[in-house]
């Protein structure tokens, strides 16, 4: 690497790093705290109440997992942009809104908040619905006998005990903020990735970009020291009693509506809004024409997903057996930075001669081996020392006990991380779009070159496709995590 | 399971590495155009030549690529947008000095490398769009007129993040110089109407609905929304005027798709007649026609670039644009024109 320009520096110092650094910790700031408020409400009100639409709405907040968040920006963006159908409709019913139409501006701050903390919620979601799953009888218990407000429950119970599972989801959140160009690009805002990007292709520097990439070191630093400080030391482990049948408190007429409503939102935000702005887009084009050229290429994602899902399961089982933080450290940073980076860093880095492929595999797993080393790393801090006590007492050996627990325990997080991957996967644009090989074309690019060119019509047909194919996966995921006994 | 899935993706792997028998050619490419997709059918079908494609949006991304496959890379043709990044090709030393037959008699010396490392193969021109019941055609004139105070509020452009933003500001850097143009770059963003954002067509449809009057886009967007047949297009299309900037001195700004052989091609022979069939009226036409860019060379303009207008062009190198644009980042950067 070329050795550090300070003039350079001086000038991004002086013109743009302030607006850059400011947003990206506005932004981080915002959709965090707002995916944990929506991940950590649902997660709680679908495991301790009872209200109608209770189990649908439960996986329906996993739903907008599905979503690519930037096909969610273009699609919103296009409806309630001041040229878009949203003010058409309301101009043929009141007449002239031209007026308001100006004045509201859907590509803002607080629209990409939004639109992005719908996206990523099911991160804290997953991971607290998964902690409640466990203990969420006993909280009722607690609840009745103690004769705690409902909302005394969940601040003096609940908060504190899903505090390890807010900060591991919340941390994957503000990494995939801090990483993502496409849909804060779309939303016409500057983040420290744009900026990434406008040194690289405007300066004309990617050496200048590698030197940003440092910036990103410093934040995934403290990143990762706030998630330790939310984890905190305490380790709460499940007593006895949690895998007794759950018993959840029913809640009365309007209590039960405002939760139904409450846990609607992010599916109706992050996977129903989209899709049907999307299929009305893709009702008046060739249909036919563009499922031909869509439909043939799902295979090869899928089969992409699975290699790196897989991949990047057996390399995070290994990292979280060392004690050493750094590694996890290293592997968190690919997850934050920019995926174009990360492709051109493995181009330079990697013997070609591997192949194409291969490389692309490689570079993926680069970018989300972060998700099961977290999620392995909780599930490992969840075997108690009463687990392996009782397997003892029991006559196994210590070594077997240890496997057995090892396995029950750790194998279901790496299925849960696994799946997570695999949409990731699929869904996957950067990395995937410059490692490819000839004529390898995917489902999110061929989605993401004609919705950037301006023709969301001829996109919204593969969009769709996409989200299709990771709803089953989704819907897999979450049946397993209700299912499977604790 | 897992070996299942290895050796399925190996294999997966090797089909798209060994076609060994045929005559192909590998381009790589970062335009996005349906239209592409129809001259490569073409092209195959009158040589029998295969065309394998790697297509990556961002051309900077697309030269490290080539850079980093060194004399190992399988690249015969490199397709660009913008001048921009033509030019960075050729500094990276990613390019052969290779002549295509004919060429030098057909496209204009500005617009062609002089040893032949790169030809334009289309060119669009950065225009001014106006809303008609706004503003008079003869209410201004050059690119300079966009800083005029009287047009505060009113003017539309997409980010400077853009290339062909950021293009235009080196070729005014290299006409007006560096004082000029930060003065320029900031009245204009005094005149926005609103915080830069979308893409050019964006601007387009904001000029018919009021939002500004005046915006700055590529002419291919223009013409994209001339000949479509849907009706909000169509109500687009009635309500807005081109103005092609500076005609009495320097010229409008172009821009240009480029073609280039790569420096290692393995099929060097095929990448010449791919980038000769890229000239040829047939693909030009289409071009023209399919996606309104200009011709390079001399064939009969479709009838929806014919109503635009003719307009003379600026003919400053494309290199020397090249190598002013990081300055013009630097002081776009100091302006809000974000």
């Amino acid at each position: 690497m070329r050795a550090v320009d300070l003039e350079v520096w001086r000038h991004l110092a002086a013109h743009l790093l302030p607006r850059y650094g400011s947003t990206t910790i506005a932004l981080l700031v915002a959709v965090t705290a707002a995916t944990i408020v929506w991940g950590v409400g649902c997660a709680w009100l679908v495991s301790v109440y009872e209200f109608p639409g209770r189990r649908a709405l439960a996986w329906g907040a996993v739903l907008p997992f599905t979503v690519p968040s930037y096909i969610a920006a273009y699609a919103y963006v296009d409806f309630f942009q001041a040229t878009g159908p949203a003010f058409g409709w309301l101009g043929r019913v009141f007449g002239d809104v031209s007026g308001l139409a100006r004045s509201v501006n859907v590509r803002s701050f607080p629209t990409a908040v939004v639109v992005m903390a719908a996206a990523l919620c099911p991160y804290v979601y997953l991971s607290c619905l998964a902690y409640l799953k466990r203990q969420a009888p006993n909280l009722a218990d607690a609840a009745r006998t103690l004769g705690r407000s409902a909302l005394g429950t969940f601040l003096h119970l609940g908060l504190p005990l899903l505090r390890p599972a807010i900060a591991a989801g919340g941390l994957l959140v503000a990494l995939e903020v801090l990483n993502d160009f496409g849909t804060v690009d779309h939303f016409a805002l500057d983040t420290m990735a744009t900026g990434l990007y406008r040194v690289w292709y405007g300066y004309g520097e990617r050496d200048l970009a590698s030197q940003f990439a440092a910036i990103f070191l410093v934040v995934v630093v403290a990143i990762i020291a706030v998630e330790r400080l939310l984890r905190g030391r305490a380790r709460y482990w499940a007593t006895k009693g949690a895998t007794r049948p759950q018993r959840r408190l029913p809640l009365g007429r309007v209590g039960g509506v405002l939760a139904a409503l409450f846990c609607a939102s992010p599916a109706i935000v992050g996977f129903v809004g989209p899709t049907l702005i999307l299929a009305s887009h893709a009702l008046s084009t060739e249909i036919t024409r563009e499922l031909a050229l869509s439909v043939p290429i799902i295979g090869r994602s899928v089969l992409l997903g699975l290699v790196v899902s897989v991949s990047t399961v057996v390399v995070a089982l290994i990292l979280t057996t060392t004690r050493s933080r750094l590694p996890r450290a290293v592997a968190t940073l690919g997850y934050a930075i920019p995926g174009g980076l990360v492709a051109v860093g493995v181009l330079t880095a990697m013997p070609l001669t591997i192949g194409m492929l291969p490389l692309l595999a490689y570079a993926l797993l680069i970018r989300f081996v972060a998700i099961p080393t977290q999620s392995l790393d909780a599930a490992q801090a969840q075997i108690t020392p009463s687990m392996l006590q009782a397997a003892r007492t029991l006559g196994a050996g210590p070594w077997r006990s240890f496997r057995k627990i090892q396995l029950s325990l750790v194998g279901s997080a790496a299925m849960g991380a696994g799946l997570l991957v695999f949409i990731d996967t699929v869904k996957e644009l950067p990395v995937a779009m410059i490692l490819r090989p000839f004529d390898f074309e995917l489902l999110p690019i061929r989605v993401y070159n004609l919705a950037s060119d301006e023709r969301l019509g001829a996109a919204a047909v593969g969009a769709i496709l996409l989200i299709l194919v990771g709803v089953p996966p989704v819907v897999w995921l979450h049946g397993r995590m209700l299912k499977e006994p604790a | 399971m897992k070996n299942l899935f290895l050796s399925i993706f190996c294999l997966t792997a090797m089909s798209t590495t060994a076609v060994a028998a045929d005559p192909v050619v590998n381009v790589y490419s970062s335009r996005h155009y349906d239209v592409d997709e129809t001259v490569i059918k073409a092209f195959t079908a009158k040589t029998g030549i295969k065309v394998q494609q790697v297509q990556v949006k961002e051309a900077a991304q697309l030269v490290e690529r080539v850079k980093a496959e060194g004399a190992k890379s399988e690249a015969d043709v490199i397709l660009t947008v913008d001048i921009g990044n033509l030019w960075r090709a050729d500094e990276a030393g990613i390019l052969a000095a290779e002549k295509v037959p004919g060429a030098d008699k057909q496209v204009s010396s500005e617009l062609r490398h002089p040893e032949g490392k790169w030809y334009a193969v289309s060119t669009r021109a950065r225009v001014i769009v106006f809303n008609k019941d706004k503003v008079k055609p003869t209410d201004l004139k050059n690119y300079e007129d966009l800083a005029d105070p009287k047009w505060k509020g009113r003017v539309l452009v997409r980010s400077s993040n853009h290339v062909y933003n950021q293009s235009l500001v080196a070729s005014f850097l290299h006409h007006e110089g560096a004082e000029k143009t930060t003065r320029w770059v900031t009245k204009i963003a005094d005149n926005l109407a609103r915080k830069p954002e979308g893409g050019d067509t964006d601007q387009i449809k904001a000029v018919a609905a009021g939002i500004g009057d005046l915006a700055l886009v590529n002419s291919y967007y223009v013409a994209r929304i001339l000949k479509s047949t849907k009706p909000e297009d169509q109500q687009v299309a009635a309500k807005i005027g081109v103005i092609f900037p500076n005609q009495a001195d320097r010229g409008t700004h172009v821009n240009v798709s480029g073609a280039a052989i790569a420096k290692h091609a393995p099929n060097k022979a095929h990448a010449v007649k791919f980038v000769e069939f890229l000239l040829s009226d047939e693909v030009q036409g289409l071009y023209a026609l399919e996606n309104g860019e200009y011709p390079v060379t001399k064939v009969e303009l479709p009838a929806h670039l014919k109503a635009l207008g003719t307009f003379r062009s600026d003919t400053v190198s494309l290199a020397t644009i090249g190598k002013k644009t990081p300055d013009a980042v630097k002081i776009m950067d100091q302006s809000s024109w974000r």
